[in-house]
């Protein structure tokens, strides 16, 4: 990021377009065999070893109460860090980093979920569509299971 | 000439979903599950997993006679070396610990939830028991 510019990772999820800062994206990678987590939420999909760590990956359609959305085989990550912690964010497509002004970034204004809307800081309309840009803290603070004691 | 390289080893085992993996040397023995055995731990139920086996294994801890396991049908010895062990994502930690679980293995076969006796102790007090 840099004066009043900023850089965004893009991605699908189902019908839904999604952007995270791009300096908290830790890296992009293929999604490889994933292990259940024993009575984990629906929206964390599993673990991966992955680099060295076990990397848990979420379903960002799900934990914003969205239905499940269906991908094809080959999904990606994007690997997001916040708070010390590093999760897997399943996309079913990479669209790319955007770099926008930020007097062109517009407030949460058109998102219908109010699953999504808690997880928005904004939204940047495109021709294309709306993408709507994620708060990587607050998105990692909701996937985190709640203690059910 | 190579360096020797760390290795743990663990028994193994399959229940329903999941491979759980607890350190060898703190089993004291495998054994078939005694006909009308009672005061088990059954993992799969705890980790909220199918019991699909029908002839499952009975893991007794070493120093704790209180604490017997009741894993699935086949239990295997595995040297895991170091780094094969995994840090529970801080994500999921709490989620884990409260299941008796303290750690993670990469194995070929997938990510093992590695047990931990103390913290199995207490999940079995704890709500997540499945009635035990």
């Amino acid at each position: 990021m840099s004066g009043d510019r900023s850089s965004f990772v893009v991605f699908r999820v189902g019908s839904l377009e999604l952007g995270v800062p791009a300096h908290e994206v830790v890296e992009l990678a293929r999604l490889g065999a994933l292990t259940p987590v024993p009575l984990a939420p629906s929206h964390i999909r599993g673990v991966l070893a992955h680099g060295g760590r076990a990397l848990p990956v979420v379903r960002l359609d799900t934990l914003c109460g969205l239905p499940a959305s269906r991908g094809d085989d080959d999904l990606r990550l994007v690997v997001v860090s916040a708070g010390g912690m590093t999760v897997g964010l399943e996309a079913h497509r990479l669209l790319g980093v955007v770099e926008v002004a930020d007097a062109d970034l517009r407030p949460v204004e058109v998102t219908a979920s109010p699953g999504l809307r808690q997880l928005a800081t904004g939204e940047l309309h495109r021709a294309t569509g709306v993408v709507v840009l994620l708060d990587v803290a607050t998105l990692v603070e909701a996937a985190r299971p709640r203690d059910r004691a | 000439m190579n360096a020797p390289v760390a290795t743990t080893a663990y028994a193994v085992s399959s229940v329903g979903d999941l491979v759980v993996a607890i350190p060898a040397d703190q089993v004291g023995s495998i054994d078939e599950v005694p006909a009308g055995a009672s005061d088990l731990l059954d993992v799969a139920a705890l980790l909220g997993q199918p019991s699909r086996a029908q002839r499952r294994r009975a893991a007794r801890l070493a120093g704790r006679a209180s604490l017997t396991l009741l894993v699935g049908a086949r239990v295997d010895l595995v040297s895991v070396e170091a780094p094969e062990h995994l840090e529970l994502p801080l994500l999921l930690a709490e989620h884990y610990r409260g299941l008796g679980v303290s750690g993670l293995l990469a194995l070929t076969s997938g990510v093992a939830c590695v047990l931990d006796p103390g913290l199995l102790a207490r999940a079995r007090r704890g709500p997540r028991s499945a009635g035990g």
